[in-house]
């Protein structure tokens, strides 16, 4: 459970005349380093063990969809050659 | 909390990822035989960016014929395979003459791999010497200096990923600007930037 107001935050809000004159992009930007900063505080105060199974989460879940993949079907994704004995 | 053991070594007890333990464990057999370091994106991903990868990336030492023989035996006896080929000498030949980069998984499986490359200058050396190790709760790891690692992906990588990676790390280590801008040099003259 995230303890929001122990961290001290980025402050991301913008007010409406700074937002009408970035893009999409640039605010998505933005937020995604609020969240990089967010996350690091996060860290600082709270355990590895804390953060971590968090973290977990999402790497675990990720790579049970990918093991599926054969090296050749890999290989190919990544644009790598692959010998003729494999 | 992460804490440092000394200026070379960090204890960090963190629950490990099914990723964590598959580079533990092929780090333990690579490190029998060679030095390595782990550099790029998987140092984020284990100094907790919230993030993943399916390959990780190793500079190892240059060895012999004979060194990288009995290395290929251990992996393939401890349960992995290569993934761009099967035969000894054509993984050798990736690594020594083509400079490529070889990949290792587990048995069966493409992901995750470990990809692994021979340093090829004197700057990939430098990543190798200065590394630092991190001891876990199931074994040891070594990878590259934080702030040369924040460095690369902020003026020599450079894409949105790396340079938010490159944040992340800037944040958990409270690295200075200044220290960040002193590799500039280093990549200019090893043609990096």
């Amino acid at each position: 459970m995230l303890k929001t107001k122990q961290l001290k935050t980025t402050n991301l809000s913008l007010n409406s005349m700074e937002e009408s004159k970035l893009s999409f992009k640039e605010i998505n930007q933005r937020e995604r380093e609020w969240f990089i900063d967010y996350w690091v505080n996060y860290m600082k105060l709270h355990s590895d063990k804390e953060w971590s199974e968090q973290q977990n989460v999402l790497i675990n879940s990720v790579l049970k969809t990918a093991t599926q993949l054969s090296r050749k079907e890999y290989l190919q994704f990544k644009g790598e050659k692959f010998s003729k004995n494999v | 909390m992460m804490e440092w053991l000394d200026t070379k070594t960090i204890k960090l007890d963190k629950e490990l990822s099914d990723l964590d333990i598959f580079v533990l464990k092929i780090c333990a057999i690579i490190g029998k035989h060679c030095n390595y370091v782990l550099i790029s994106g998987y140092v984020a991903i284990f100094f907790g960016r919230t993030r993943t990868t399916e390959d990780v990336d190793m500079f190892i030492e240059p060895i012999s014929k004979e060194q990288f023989s009995a290395l290929y035996k251990d992996l393939q006896a401890q349960g992995f395979w290569a993934i761009n080929a099967n035969s000894e000498e054509e993984l050798f030949s990736m690594l020594k003459e083509d400079k490529l980069a070889i990949r290792f998984a587990e048995r069966g499986r493409a992901v995750p791999n470990m990809e692994v490359k021979f340093v090829r200058d004197l700057l990939d050396a430098i990543a190798l010497s200065d590394k630092i190790k991190v001891v876990t709760k199931k074994g040891e790891l070594y990878v590259s200096s934080i702030p040369m690692q924040i460095a690369y992906k902020k003026y020599v990588l450079q894409t949105s990923k790396d340079l938010e990676d490159a944040r992340h790390l800037q944040g958990m280590f409270n690295v200075k600007d200044e220290t960040i801008k002193n590799y500039k040099s280093l990549f200019k003259q090893y043609g990096r930037i």
